[in-house]
């Protein structure tokens, strides 16, 4: 057994510090006193974690909500470029129907069923493939923005 | 490590979101720091008004202050950051003190306890040390505490946060956040004993 008490910094770090120091250990086995004090701060650091969390009494979220500036809505080059690539991509599908519409009934005839079951495969294929890749995208995002 | 980068990429997101104007994703920040902004204020403001008060004006303050965030701690410990240093202003404004001649007050304490009779006398609180009301007399001794030492038990032990974190929140060197928050424990288990030990007298 060592004879020298430990100090107390050292028996508090012996009990919130999962590292084993044999040598303490060893003198707190055979010393009253130091192991009553280990166990004294063992049972002051449970009971300090275990006290209540305080709260406040109202609701301080909607309480600075409320105090903060509302959005302006902004001009953004984005949205605007975004609504004119789009419309332009709809004007140019619309443009091909209508000259696909003067020949399809020539292309249909000449269309063969096994040429319409390969378009049909390729279409669910790469349309599923971009739904699969879409939804692990948006279950990443989910899982980062999920804080609760 | 993972769950730091995770921690990183929300608070990036939603630091992001409210600088380009998305306010509502300030509500995300709030809740996410409630916890820990509540355990400063209660440890360090004793009115119930002027915690309130402040409370909002720290929450503004991490508002307007969140395009100086450099993201080189988490999001959360730069608000409690914000949080400690607001209720420091406070408690120098009011003229109230943060530590107190408390250290004097205790050494004399201390050097009471290393004599071997009175140790000894304390050691007999054993029976009553750890009772049902444990609880509640803790709470009071706690109260007792100055402010400081209040947080850094509270930070540490209840919100689990490493000395680095404290430290970088309380803007004190490790060492001594270290020291205090050795005689922070070392009082309270000392006013503990007494106190039982009053009580059975």
């Amino acid at each position: 057994m060592t004879n020298l008490h430990p100090d107390e910094n050292e028996i508090q770090n012996y009990i919130l510090d999962s590292t084993r120091n044999l040598e303490l250990i060893e003198h707190l086995l055979q010393c009253k006193s130091c192991s009553l004090k280990a166990e004294q701060y063992k049972q002051l650091f449970a009971e300090i974690h275990r006290q209540e969390t305080p709260a406040f009494e109202f609701n301080l979220t909607k309480l600075v909500m409320e105090q903060l500036p509302q959005p302006k809505p902004k001009f953004s080059v984005d949205k605007y470029l975004n609504h004119i690539i789009v419309s332009l991509i709809v004007m140019l599908c619309l443009g091909l129907l209508y000259f696909l519409s003067l020949l399809l009934p020539n292309i249909l005839l000449n269309v063969t069923p096994i040429l319409i079951y390969l378009i049909i495969t390729v279409v669910v294929c790469i349309s599923g493939a971009i739904f699969l890749d879409m939804y692990r995208k948006h279950q990443e995002q989910m899982g980062v923005i999920n804080f609760y | 490590m993972n769950d730091i980068n995770e921690n990183n990429k929300a608070d990036h997101i939603l630091v992001d979101r409210v600088l380009s104007g998305d306010t509502n994703a300030f509500s995300f920040i709030i809740s996410n720091t409630e916890r820990l902004v509540t355990q400063i204020i209660f440890k360090m403001i004793a009115n119930n008004e002027d915690k309130k008060d402040i409370a909002q004006d720290i929450y503004l303050k991490t508002f307007h202050k969140l395009e100086s965030f450099k993201f080189q701690s988490k999001l959360s410990t730069w608000v409690a950051q914000i949080a400690y240093n607001t209720c420091l202003n406070y408690l120098e404004k009011k003229k109230l003190v943060l530590l107190s001649n408390f250290h004097a007050d205790n050494e004399t304490d201390n050097e009471l306890l290393y004599n071997p009779k009175i140790e000894s006398e304390y050691y007999d609180a054993e029976s009553v040390f750890f009772k049902n009301e444990l609880a509640q007399i803790l709470k009071i001794e706690t109260d007792k505490l100055p402010p400081l030492y209040k947080t850094l038990v509270t930070l540490y032990h209840n919100e689990e946060l490493s000395y680095a974190e404290i430290a970088q929140i309380t803007e004190l060197p490790e060492g001594t956040l270290k020291s205090y928050l050795f005689r922070a424990r070392k009082t309270l288990r000392d006013n503990l004993l007494k106190n039982y030990k009053k009580e059975e007298l």
